[in-house]
């Protein structure tokens, strides 16, 4: 609630009541609000005006305020860190995996929370539930450590962290993804992939997301099939690989292309 | 979490990417034979010691590489082989056993299904959706249905199982419920349809009949609120029931085949059962019975009105007889007293037993308006019964112990058709409290007062409080009178006037009498003080009122003070002057009407123990050729002596019908401004719509009778308020 006081000869004895003081008072009794506040004189018909002169008519004059209060009495809140913290956690691992001659130390609860395949791995009835090691097969340990981070963090490094060939290390990170069952992860490898679409990429890209990742194998196809890309894609090395390994892909290109 | 050695982030180099693994035919069949010997040693209670990441893997691989398909299929066809074996070890279950074989055959099933799909998640996420084929644990429940569930050997032996059990548990036996319980939902599991085509319609089926049986038994041999009881204890049983072994949505099916065959099928019977059924237990005032009742029969259609119609025609029976039978007319306090009885016990019934059910509390009030207009009587009753508590009932009671009676009584009101009726015998019975000072609390009266006019409005009351105001407007006066005046009254007889507003009161004006001079005096006094101070009015005596307190003394020097009405007051003071007098004598002098000189001498000379006058001959009726003698030797023990009261009775017939022709009269005009009113607005009305609005509008005090209606609106033509349409002779026109 908001009160003006209009003082129409001033307030302070030496103004002489030569002023009109205009004051806006907040009547609520709450602590403390920002507000921008703004007055004028109206003026009769033409341009509003501080001065008195022009908009004195009829020996009346009109004051607008305009009041807009900034904040408010919320209190602010930051944004979550939870994968700040999770980052940081460094006792009480309870596992540890066997990467290719690499080890890596974990805890069951925070992996098995990430990712079904985890969960069902580290908690369930079988063998590992209960090895205190475990060896993972088919994976690059590089690979493994980024998506180890990942599921604490739920962030991605920057291109500069990812080695000498981020490109390639997207690819594997989408693949493990995939089979991991980690659905974010894989849409930020996509993300990351298809920003470096280009006629020399979108073969080993499509080749990658052929069974892990839809929504990425069809952006590539549609990339494909625009006509300033085509001519240009079909003859890179990596579309031979392509026809040689998938042949599906040249019936899906096909039928996209509209041939 | 760490990584080994020190951070190398940057100077790795990773290899270009392609699937590691290659897979050809024969390797995929080596793969899916790893996988097949895990599925067999999961059933085989060996999980333990498999590696997940390694049969993982392998199912990631087949489906990567298009393998899915065989990987499905292997899947598939593994699992009923082995469903097939689980089945012949479940056939072969002995007796008892059989039952538990089958629930831990299924828990075995579920374990092994949850790890299998485990394994097999990456197909369940990627080949299953795309190749439109079921969810590996929905698959493993479908198998389980057909080869278990379905199986010829299996099928009708758990039915007959579980419904033999259930029977057991009815007859009184305590069987395995945790059993059950596993049982029944491993049938929800499989699909509502299973449980239901399953096991709940044969279930529903079985039990219909049992409680049919169970039913034709009980209502043989028991009593209406034994039987209730039984009938209670099996709903509650089947409800218990369900909530421990079965699905929660076959409370409702099975409370209904409950509801059906033990209620709704004899609900008649039950109600109508002699000694036992609806209307013993109201006569009775059994409660728990009669709530047991309004709760079960409210769970079938048109129960609770069965219940409801056989209590209205009990209490239209009831009151009709309890209204027509003269023994109780004899005494209408009484009469009142048990209608109000009446009224308290079914409302407590109604409260107690029937939830206060709005629908039975209208039941009762129509039955009771119903009765006690059969009766043309009961509103004159009515005011008798409110006469009796004003005069000595509500002594010494409480105010709220005044307001419930009073507001009891309003009930009854209420029910009254002939309000109008009611509004006459209040006056007269309030007139004659009033001016013979016999009410117990002046707080009391208003509250009726009150209480009337919120019911029937100002027009109803104002008079009432007319006679309130006059009498309290008379004290003043005689304040007034005996101050100002009393030097000039000096030692004459003291007066006490009420002074009565002439139309608010009910009484009959009559000429009066000669009044002796003593009197006349003091009264002339009165009169000339009051016309001076209120001009232009006009004072009669009511000689047919009043009463007076005499002096006298008898032969031994006994003196009484005597209590007499005015006319009996004329009559003795003849006897200062003279012995004796004869029937003309007193006629002659006083000039009191014939019928109630005879009246007031029949009080003076026959009565034992009031016997102030002698009368010759000594017959018992006064005969015009009497002669009648101060009474010497008169004695009684009291001193003050009471001769002749002005009490309010129940009125002779001839009273009766004077009565009745007054309150017809009076309505006439109203009936007459009613159709005024009605033609006013509408202009043209044909006959029967006239009645209609009529009755409506004057429905709050009386009920019309049509031919009346018909005879005021051929008045009305007469004077030309009204014309009756040329073409259509039952059509009305108002003339304005």
């Amino acid at each position: 609630m908001w009160r003006m006081n209009c003082y129409s000869s001033g307030v302070r004895e030496r103004d002489m009541g030569q002023h009109v003081s205009l004051f806006l008072e907040l009547l609520n009794k709450s602590s403390s609000v920002e507000a921008i506040f703004g007055a004028w004189l109206k003026g009769n018909g033409r341009q509003n005006s501080t001065s008195a002169k022009r908009t004195l008519a009829y020996g009346y004059i009109t004051f607008v305020c305009a009041i807009m209060v900034v904040s408010g009495n919320s209190i602010s809140v930051p944004p979550s860190d939870l994968g700040e913290h999770l980052g940081r956690l460094l006792n009480g691992t309870d596992v540890s995996f066997n990467v290719d001659g690499e080890t890596f130390h974990a805890h069951r609860a925070v992996l098995a929370a990430r990712s079904p395949v985890f969960h069902v791995g580290l908690l369930g009835s079988m063998a590992e539930a209960t090895m205190p090691a475990i060896t993972l097969h088919d994976i690059a340990p590089a690979v493994f450590r980024v998506m180890l981070r990942f599921m604490y963090t739920d962030t991605l490094p920057g291109d500069d962290e990812l080695g000498t060939s981020p490109f390639e290390m997207m690819q594997h990170l989408l693949a493990a993804a995939d089979r991991c069952a980690l659905d974010r992860l894989k849409l930020l490898c996509a993300q990351r992939l298809w920003d470096k679409m280009s006629v020399d990429t979108v073969a080993a890209t499509l080749a990658c997301a052929m069974y892990s990742c839809s929504e990425l194998k069809n952006k590539c196809i549609d990339f494909f099939a625009a006509e300033k890309n085509f001519k240009k894609a079909v003859l890179t090395d990596g579309f031979l690989h392509l026809g040689q390994k998938f042949p599906s892909i040249i019936a899906d290109l096909r039928e996209r292309v509209g041939a | 979490m760490s990584g080994g050695g020190p951070p190398r982030k940057r100077n790795f180099k990773i290899e270009a990417f392609k699937h590691r693994v290659e897979l050809d035919p024969k390797y995929a069949e080596r793969t899916w034979k790893v996988l097949e010997h895990a599925i067999h040693e999961i059933y085989n209670h060996n999980a333990s010691g498999l590696s997940f990441e390694e049969l993982y893997r392998s199912a990631y691989n087949m489906v990567l590489h298009k393998y899915g398909e065989k990987l499905y299929d292997g899947l598939q066809s593994t699992m009923t082989w082995r469903l097939k074996e689980i089945s012949k070890s479940i056939e072969t279950a002995q007796g008892g056993l059989f039952l538990e074989e089958l629930n831990a055959k299924w828990m075995d099933h579920n374990k092994a299904l949850q790890m299998i799909r485990d394994i097999l998640m990456y197909m369940d996420r990627t080949y299953v959706p795309t190749a439109h084929r079921t969810p590996v644990h929905e698959l493993g429940l479908n198998l389980w249905r057909d080869h278990i569930i379905h199986s010829p050997m299996i099928h009708s032996r758990l039915l007959d199982t579980l419904l033999d059990l259930i029977d057991r548990e009815r007859m009184g036996e305590v069987i395995n419920r945790g059993l059950m319980r596993s049982i029944t939902k491993m049938l929800m599991d499989l699909g509502p349809a299973v449980y239901q085509d399953d096991f709940e319609k044969p279930f529903l089926e079985v039990s219909a009949s049992f409680y049919s049986g169970e039913s034709q038994e009980f209502i043989e041999c028991c009593d209406c609120g034994n039987y209730l009881k039984k009938a209670e204890r099996r709903l509650n049983e089947e409800m218990e029931r369900v909530s421990h072994y079965l699905d929660a949505g076959s409370e409702a099916k099975i409370t209904s085949v409950v509801e059906k065959e033990m209620i709704a099928n004899h609900m008649h019977r039950l109600v109508d059962m002699e000694n036992s059924g609806l209307v013993n237990m109201l006569v009775d005032d059994k409660y728990e019975d009669l709530g047991r009742m309004y709760a079960l029969f409210r769970r079938v259609p048109d129960g609770l009105s069965r219940i409801r119609d056989v209590m209205t025609s009990y209490l239209r029976e009831t009151g009709k007889q309890l209204v027509t039978d003269p023994e109780r007319l004899k005494d209408p306090v009484e009469f009142v007293q048990r209608l109000l009885d009446e009224k308290d016990k079914h409302d407590k019934i109604i409260s107690v037993a029937f939830g206060n059910d709005k629908t039975f509390q209208n039941a009762l009030n129509s039955s009771f308006e119903f009765f006690i207009n059969l009766n043309n009587r009961s509103p004159e009753f009515i005011s008798l019964y409110v006469d009796d508590k004003l005069r000595k009932g509500l002594k010494g009671a409480t105010e709220e112990d005044v307001e419930v009676i009073l507001d009891k009584v309003m009930m009854l009101f209420r029910y009254l058709q002939e309000k109008d009726v009611f509004e006459k015998y209040y006056k007269q019975h309030l007139a004659k409290r009033l001016l013979s000072g016999k009410t117990v609390s002046d707080d009391a009266e208003r509250s009726m007062i009150v209480k009337l006019k919120t019911e029937c409005g100002y027009q109803f009351t104002s008079k009432l409080e007319g006679m309130f105001t006059d009498m309290k407007t008379s004290q003043d006066t005689m304040q007034d009178f005996y101050a100002k005046k009393s030097e000039e009254l000096g030692d004459g007889p003291t007066l006490d006037v009420h002074i009565l507003t002439t139309g608010s009161w009910p009484t009959q004006p009559s000429p009066p009498c000669n009044l002796p001079t003593e009197i006349l005096t003091v009264c002339e006094k009165f009169r000339s003080y009051y016309l001076g101070t209120h001009n232009g009015r006009r004072l009669t005596w009511q000689t047919n009122m009043g009463t007076a307190d005499i002096k006298a003394t008898f032969g031994k020097g006994q003196k009484h003070e005597l209590n007499v009405s005015t006319y009996q007051m004329c009559v003795l003071m003849l006897f200062n002057n003279a012995d004796g007098l004869t029937y003309k004598d007193i006629e002659r002098d006083t000039e009191i009407p014939a019928s109630d000189l005879k009246r007031c001498l029949q009080s003076l000379a026959c009565v034992k123990g009031k016997n102030v006058l002698r009368k010759e001959p000594m017959s018992k009726d006064i005969s015009e050729d009497d002669t009648f003698y101060f009474n010497d030797k008169f004695t009684s023990k009291l001193v003050k002596v009471k001769i002749g009261t002005v009490v309010a009775q129940k009125e002779s017939e001839p009273e009766k019908q004077e009565t009745r022709q007054r309150v017809e009269e009076d309505r006439k005009p109203q009936i007459e401004a009613a159709i005024v009113r009605i033609m006013k607005s509408r202009r043209v009305l044909d006959h029967n719509s006239i009645v209609a609005e009529v009755t409506k509008q004057l429905q709050a005090r009386f009920l019309p009778n049509p031919v009346v209606i018909k005879k005021r609106i051929e008045s009305l033509i007469e004077r030309e308020f009204l014309e009756r349409d040329k073409v259509d002779r039952k059509l009305y026109r108002y003339l304005a």
